[in-house]
């Protein structure tokens, strides 16, 4: 006779990798954007770039779909709009962003980047911009939504959600590109990175002095984190692999061989969605009532 | 009755629904507008039938909600004057247990002639026809061969219609051996009010209008009797009463009272005899029921010896005598050693006690009681209560009221030589030996000493068992010591279980009978006592039958005599005809009728208007059927002062009533009451047997290697030993404070725990000198340190797929009763469960 | 669908037209299904209810802690183990012997200002007449936001399919004893042998939910409508759950909240949960004493 004992879980490591998918897809958009349009030096990358997004955007949007109880009821969610709900706008936002990058990539896969001067195609392409940060910083704000949760509860998330997603997107350009034969100027990419980990750093310690001086459930959720349980997989993982060694790779290391670009940026994606996986999980540590 | 009323319009619902709107967007019209609709007649699809709980010995009067006769809900019956519409959590999981798929449903047989714990019965369906022909053959065989004796009747749990297979069907076939379970109950807890103020019986307490109540090893807002009813009044009670909780375990009681007092386990006849001595000390006694010196000049004083004639005694006899055997030297300090808890509170609790008076009470459940020496904590707590006058009293404890159902007719003609000559053999209990007085209401020998029945039965001594039938009673779990009953019920060379499901009991039978729910298919009446009243109440048949069982106390002894009839034995079925229906004589034909007249026999002063004798005026039968219970009248308060039915007529402190049992036993046995005394593991030696005193704590199990002292109680959900196969029982274990879901856990003091390495959650082994189990470990500040607590009721072997972790083979957690060894209170032949024991806890790795 | 898009936006011109389309299309099906929505949803079928603002108060020193309420509630709502709409949580405090043991019964506590309703996308979790948080699930798409949104631990999802064991038919005993499928077969009932018909209300003319949709109290939405006290209410055996409306100045409710400093769970959460407690679960007294140094 199975035993049923009554818990409240909700969301579990297939949210983390939708987030984190998400924040991917927008950094990727946004480099690939700006490669394209604005620096010159990391042109090379648009292409990849913009490969990356609709096909990470697919895969998350498939990972939330199968983590519904109903994933045959999906299209429910366009049927109903909630004002209210970061969820019901986030659908749009996706939907929206995901047919824009789709036509973007599909001109590098025509090879009729010409086209993407064409005033119009610009139009559509920069209407992307916001799409593709409101995809990777929205699906902070759902968790914000949940209160008495001390670990979502900050303004800060949608910002270290954003970063986090600028940090993957690079990486994987990156990872992409150092596996399809390195690139010239891989280097600069790999600083950016450092830059923006770095950053993601600053951030990650703001929260924590946040936390640390709040109420009791935030100190103790901190603590949780640091000290705790997810304490094994903050420390060794998010902070060690996830960043310092790509930043001691890309920043310290003036020429550097194929592997260990991929190792680095591998280890810089890892760092993101561990942090996905803490913020998530983590976050949702039973409150006592009392 | 398999179609609903509901179907048809949930049905209704659906399809009209799926018409008109669209599959994808059905959603976003319709249901809601028919919930709407159907909601304006919207009516309960059922009604409420009343009925009788048996979860515990509360006996509330419930109602049962009726679906197209399928019971689905319960409340408490409001026609009843003790519980009201109140009914406890475990009343609802009855309901899980009537639908309980591993309810056995057709007669089955053992086709393994092998028994034993490891051996598989291999049981198969048979029809009632060749079980009944069976077992009549196998009873006659046993009348043919002289041996009568042989047949032995074991009783659990009961309604009132017992007799009729208890008494009369073991009587006409001549043996002596009905064995019930009333010592494995709490007889212990009736020796103390017997012995002071002649009550052999539980007590009601007048909670509602006390002052102050000290509760002895009981716990009453989860166990004990009249749960539903002292529940509901409670929070009230607290606004008026001081409550302080004797107990070594932080009970549900404990957690809603002014004071805990953790004793050491076995601990409480120091600290009863120490209240006594400060409220006589401070001279609190109650003087309208005890009386005062002549002068009116307290002469109690520590280690004084008193002259009796100084003292005038109103409706108390011997307080004198009381203190200068046993109290005048029972000081606090002395207590507080023994007792291990602070001098101060033990003395601020009895002037908190005594104050009160006599609108407070001592509160005696069967922790303190149900132990070797626990008969004179019996009496020693219960004196407490006439000292400060709170027997029959305003807010103290009171008798049951007076009822008047009635008996059946009396088995002594049907009786022929082999069942006169059968009879008159001992029984296999024991009872009445020299090391088992067991004397029930001052007869030695007069009551059953249960759990000494295995060894009567594996020592063949008196004689061997050859033919045994038990009903609603498993006593291969249900008693300590249980693996001597496994030997003895293998032993046993054609055992019958009467039963629901197939439990560790069945496991050694030759037949299962299956019997019908207690609750939902049975006709039967029980009475009990509460909030100043005594109800009969009625258990009905509320459900269709769907099964093929049968009533155990009516119709299955019936069909028995039907067989037996058959055979060429009809006493018992001329017998059984003789319990005609009062109404219109007739004589019962077939089970049914019988089940039904023989209760409307029983009841009949109550429902008959002819026959009126008090309480409830009902108005025939159907009325009360309709009803469901009678109440008595109200309670005489004060009746009894001066009329109590004990040697002297008065409240015994000094026990003539004891005296002469005592002697008469001794005398019996051609030996002394010392002697006595002796060899029932008692310390007192002289007159100080015949007053409630201190006897050292004492349990079996070497400390040096058994450490912790055993705290064993009740889990709150716990239909008595029945609720296991129930998910409810598993998934709100942790009502239970120090329990957890779906968990069988031993509590221990983090104190201890660090000792001894182990974290809550660790699988922990505790043994004992009479065997070990596994459970796991929470570390919990609610149990004194030293000792280890665990609820009774988990540890199933049988019983069902959810009670066991494997059916026949591995249990749910751990049986208390294989580490509690068979030990007694010999005075009332009551099983020992407190202080049973002490234990090791080893972490499991 | 992810797929459906790709098709829609790949071709250029033609394909913004179609998608165009699509929008428009869509958009005038989120105002339908929002109108819809709102007149089924929302008030019309509680009409009795209307301007009704349900609440309940624990009166804790009432409360023993037994669990009735909650084996109750299942029992009247036809619950699955391992789903709760009534729980409760249980903290023992203090070091030996001066322990302390508390028990606070939980349940949803509708609140006025409810997150679980917020963040659903889909309007399955809604207000409804009496400040009742209804959930329609029909609508559920499983997300379990209401889940993370809720703070008081009392919406539970149905990973499994509820009942599995009532379809099970294995016997324990072949031929002697009956496999719960039989069970409910010969009893009745749907699903359950304690299948609970007056439930079927509000729950889509069915008394039971399924596998991937969320579940929780609806305050007996069933009863309520019918002027019925809660099922958790009338078999608490000690009259510690009080139901009533705090629009009615008279209500007994708001008798009891004028006379005690009544305590809502995680208050400061801005929530307004229709759940109050009152009183200590107990109300022990003790010895005058000005302690020492
Ligand atoms: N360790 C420990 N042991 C205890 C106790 C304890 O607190 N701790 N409590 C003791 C006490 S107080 C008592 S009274 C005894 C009770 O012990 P018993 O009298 O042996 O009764 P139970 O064990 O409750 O159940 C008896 C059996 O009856 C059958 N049965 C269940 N329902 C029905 C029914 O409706 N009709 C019929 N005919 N049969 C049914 C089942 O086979 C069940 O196993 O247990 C005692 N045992
Ligand atoms: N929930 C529930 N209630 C029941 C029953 C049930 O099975 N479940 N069974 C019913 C039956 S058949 C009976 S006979 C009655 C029995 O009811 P009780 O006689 O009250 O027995 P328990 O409920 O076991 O309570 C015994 C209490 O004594 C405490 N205790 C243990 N050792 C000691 C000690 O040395 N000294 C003191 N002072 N206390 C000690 C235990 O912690 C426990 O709280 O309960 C009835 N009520
Ligand atoms: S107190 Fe005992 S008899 Fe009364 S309802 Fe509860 S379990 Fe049944
Ligand atoms: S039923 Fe009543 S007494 Fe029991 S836990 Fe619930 S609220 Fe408390
Ligand atoms: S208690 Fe939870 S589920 Fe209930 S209304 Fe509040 S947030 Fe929603
Ligand atoms: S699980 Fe259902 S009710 Fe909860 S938020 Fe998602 S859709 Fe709404
Ligand atoms: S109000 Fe109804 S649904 Fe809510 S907890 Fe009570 S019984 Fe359950
Ligand atoms: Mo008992």
């Amino acid at each position: 006779m199975e035993i049923a004992i009554v818990e409240h879980m909700s969301y579990d490591w297939r949210i983390a990798l939708y987030f984190f998918l998400g924040g991917l897809a927008g950094g990727s958009y946004l480099l690939s954007v700006a490669a394209n349009y604005w620096i010159t030096g990391f042109k090379p990358f648009a292409r990849t770039a913009a490969y990356i997004t609709p096909v990470v955007l697919a895969a998350g949007l498939l990972v939330l779909i199968l983590d519904l109880g109903k994933p045959f009821r999906a299209w429910r969610l366009f049927l109903t709009f909630n004002a209210a709900s970061a969820l019901s706008w986030g659908v749009w936002f996706l939907s929206i962003f995901f047919a824009i990058s789709v036509v973007y990539a599909y001109f590098f896969f025509m090879g009729k980047e010409d086209l993407l001067e064409n005033k119009k195609v610009k139009l559509i392409v920069y209407i992307g911009i916001p799409f593709a940060i409101l995809t990777a910083s929205y699906t902070a704000v759902i968790l914000i939504q949940a209160p008495g949760r001390a670990l979502w509860h900050s303004p800060l998330l949608p910002v270290l959600f954003f970063n986090g997603g600028l940090i993957s997107g690079v990486a994987a350009t990156i990872l992409v590109a150092s596996i399809r034969g390195g690139t010239a100027n891989i280097g600069g990419l790999g600083k950016l990175l450092s830059w923006l980990i770095i950053a993601e750093l600053g951030f990650l310690l703001i929260e924590f002095i946040v936390l640390m001086n709040g109420g009791k459930e935030y100190v103790r959720i901190a603590k949780h984190i640091a000290t705790g349980d997810w304490g094994l997989l903050f420390w060794p993982v998010e902070i060690v692999i996830g960043s310092i060694l790509p930043v001691a790779v890309f920043l310290f290391f003036k020429k550097l061989p194929a592997y260990s670009i991929a190792i680095a940026s591998t280890a810089a994606l890892i760092g993101v969605f561990t942090m996905r996986i803490i913020v998530v999980l983590g976050g949702q540590v039973p409150t006592n009532l009392f | 009755m398999i179609t609903d009323k509901k179907m048809t319009r949930r049905d209704f619902v659906k399809t009209s629904a799926a018409v008109g709107a669209g599959i994808g967007l059905s959603h976003l019209f319709p249901l809601r507008a028919f919930g709407q609709d159907n909601g304006a007649e919207y009516t309960e699809s059922g009604e409420w039938k009343p009925t009788t709980c048996q979860g515990c010995t509360s006996w509330c009067s419930v109602q049962a909600y009726v679906v197209n006769g399928r019971a689905i809900k319960i409340r408490g019956n409001p026609n009843s004057n003790v519980n009201g519409e109140a009914t406890c959590p475990r009343s609802h999981i009855s309901l899980q247990q009537v639908y309980d798929p591993d309810r056995v449903k057709v007669p089955m047989k053992r086709t393994n002639p092998k028994k034993g714990r490891g051996e598989n019965p291999e049981f198969v369906p048979i029809s009632w026809d060749e079980a009944l022909d069976t077992i009549a053959d196998q009873i006659l065989s046993l009348r043919n061969g002289g041996e009568s004796h042989k047949y032995m009747l074991m009783r659990g749990r009961y309604s009132y219609m017992r007799d009729i297979l208890y008494d009369r069907m073991t009587k006409i076939i001549g043996s002596p051996n009905n064995i019930s379970h009333s010592a494995i109950c709490a007889e212990a807890e009736k020796f103390g009010p017997y012995y002071t103020e002649g009550l052999w019986d539980y007590r009601q307490y007048d909670v509602e209008n006390t002052r102050y109540m000290l509760i002895w090893g009981a716990d009453p807002l989860a166990t004990n009797r009249q749960v539903s009813y002292y529940m509901s009044v409670w929070g009230d009670v607290l606004d008026r009463a001081e409550v302080a909780v004797v107990d070594p375990r932080f009970s549900v009681t404990a957690s809603k009272a002014d004071h805990w007092l953790p004793i050491l386990p076995g601990a409480d006849g120091a600290l009863a005899t120490a209240i006594a001595h400060v409220i006589l000390t401070e001279g609190l006694w109650y003087r309208e029921f005890v009386g005062d010196f002549t002068d009116g000049v307290n002469r109690f004083s520590v280690g004084r010896e008193v002259n009796e004639d100084d003292f005038e005694e109103r409706h108390t006899h011997g307080l004198v005598k009381w203190w200068n055997i046993e109290l005048k030297n029972r000081t606090p300090e002395w207590a507080a050693e023994i007792t291990g808890l602070p001098q101060e509170q033990i003395v601020q609790v009895a002037w908190g006690f005594a104050n009160a008076a006599p609108h407070s009470m001592c509160w005696v459940g069967g922790g303190p009681v149900m132990q070797i020496r626990g008969g004179y904590l019996s009496m020693a707590t219960h004196a407490l209560n006439g000292l400060v006058g709170a027997v029959d009293n305003v807010g103290g404890t009171l008798a049951p009221n007076k009822e008047y159902s009635g008996g059946f007719p009396g088995p002594g003609e049907y009786m022929d030589e082999i069942a006169e000559a059968g009879v008159q053999h001992e029984k296999i209990d024991q009872r009445g030996r020299l090391e088992f007085p067991a004397m029930k209401k001052g007869k030695p020998g007069s009551a059953v000493v249960t759990n000494n029945a295995a060894r009567g039965i594996l020592d063949e001594d008196p004689y061997d068992i050859k033919v045994a039938i038990g009903y609603f009673n498993n006593f291969a779990f249900s008693c300590p010591g249980s693996e001597r009953w496994e030997r003895a019920l293998s032993k046993i060379p054609f055992l019958v279980h009467i039963t629901t499901n197939a439990s560790e009991l069945s496991w050694f039978s030759d037949i299962i009978l299956p019997s019908g729910h207690h609750m939902y298919e049975k006709w039967g009446f029980l009475k009990s006592a509460g909030h100043g009243y005594t109800h009969v109440t009625l258990q009905q048949p509320v459900n269709d039958l769907v099964w093929d069982v049968k009533t155990d106390e009516t119709e299955i002894p019936w069909l028995l005599a039907k067989k037996l009839e058959e055979k060429g034995f009809s006493n018992l079925m001329e017998h059984y005809r003789e319990y005609r229906d009062p109404e219109t004589g007739k004589i019962p034909e077939n089970e049914q009728e019988f089940a039904l007249f023989a209760l409307k026999l029983a009841t009949r002063k109550l429902w008959d208007p002819q026959q009126y004798a008090g309480g409830d005026r009902i108005n025939g039968w159907d009325d009360f059927v309709q009803r469901g219970v009678w109440n008595s009248d109200p309670y005489p308060y004060r009746d009894r002062w001066g009329a109590m039915k004990t040697k002297t007529g008065n409240f015994e402190f000094y026990s003539e009533t004891l005296k002469a049992a005592l002697t008469a036993h001794a005398n019996k046995h051609g030996t002394t009451v010392d002697r006595v005394m002796e060899v029932c593991n008692y310390q007192a030696r002289g007159e100080q047997a015949f007053v409630p005193h201190y006897e050292e704590p004492t349990a079996p199990g070497d400390k040096t290697e058994y450490p912790f002292e055993w705290v064993e109680y009740k889990s709150r959900l716990s239909r008595e030993g029945r609720s296991a196969n129930c998910s409810w029982f598993h998934e709100f274990h942790d009502v239970d404070p120090g329990n957890v879901a779906w968990e069988d856990v031993a509590t221990i003091n983090p104190q201890d725990g660090e000792k001894l390495g182990i974290v809550s959650g660790d699988t922990i082994r505790i043994s004992s000198p009479s065997g070990s189990i596994e459970c796991k470990a929470n570390m919990w500040e609610g149990i004194r340190p030293g000792t280890v607590g665990k609820s009774y009721g988990n540890g199933h072997w049988a019983y069902g797929r959810m009670a066991a972790l494997e059916f026949g083979k591995t249990p749910r957690g751990g049986n208390n009763n294989v580490i509690i060894p068979a030990e007694y209170e010999r005075l009332s032949g009551a099983t020992v469960y407190y202080n049973s024991t002490n234990v090791k806890v080893e972490k499991v790795t | 669908m992810g797929k459906r898009k790709d098709k829609d936006t790949q071709g250029d011109k033609k394909g913004l037209t179609r998608r165009e389309l699509l929008l428009g299309a869509t958009g005038f099906a989120v105002a339908t299904g929002a109108i819809v929505h709102s007149v089924s949803a929302q008030t019309s079928n509680r009409p009795n209810l209307e301007g009704k603002e349900l609440a309940m108060v624990i009166d804790l020193q009432r409360c023993t802690g037994c669990g009735a309420c909650a084996i109750a509630c299942k029992n009247e709502n036809n619950v699955q183990d391992g789903v709760a709409w009534a729980w409760h949580e249980t903290r023992t405090t203090g070091t030996f012997p001066n322990v302390q043991y508390e028990y606070m019964p939980t349940l949803c506590n509708h609140c006025q200002n409810a997150p679980c309703v917020r963040l659903c996308p889909t309007k399955a979790m809604h207000k409804v007449a009496g400040g009742i948080t209804a959930h329609t699930p029909e609508k559920c798409i499983g997300c379990k936001s209401c889940i993370a949104a809720c703070p008081y631990k009392v919406i539970t999802p149905n990973k499994k399919e509820p009942h599995k064991f009532w379809k099970s038919d294995e016997q324990l005993f072949a031929g002697a004893s009956d496999s719960p499928k039989e069970v409910v077969e010969k009893v009745g009932g749907d699903t359950i042998p304690l299948y609970n018909p007056d439930r079927e209300q509000f729950l889509e003319g069915s008394g039971l939910r399924y596998k991937g949709i969320v579940e929780k109290c609806t305050f007996c939405d069933h009863r309520v409508t019918q002027g019925k006290l809660p099922y958790c209410v009338e078999r608490c055996p000690t009259k510690a759950r009080i139901f009533g409306d705090l629009n009615d100045p008279n209500s007994k409710v708001n008798e009891i909240l004028s006379k005690y400093s009544a305590k809502r769970l995680r208050e400061y959460l801005g929530t307004e949960p229709k759940v109050f407690y009152v009183r200590e679960f107990n109300p022990a007294t003790y010895r005058k004493s000005k302690g020492s140094v």
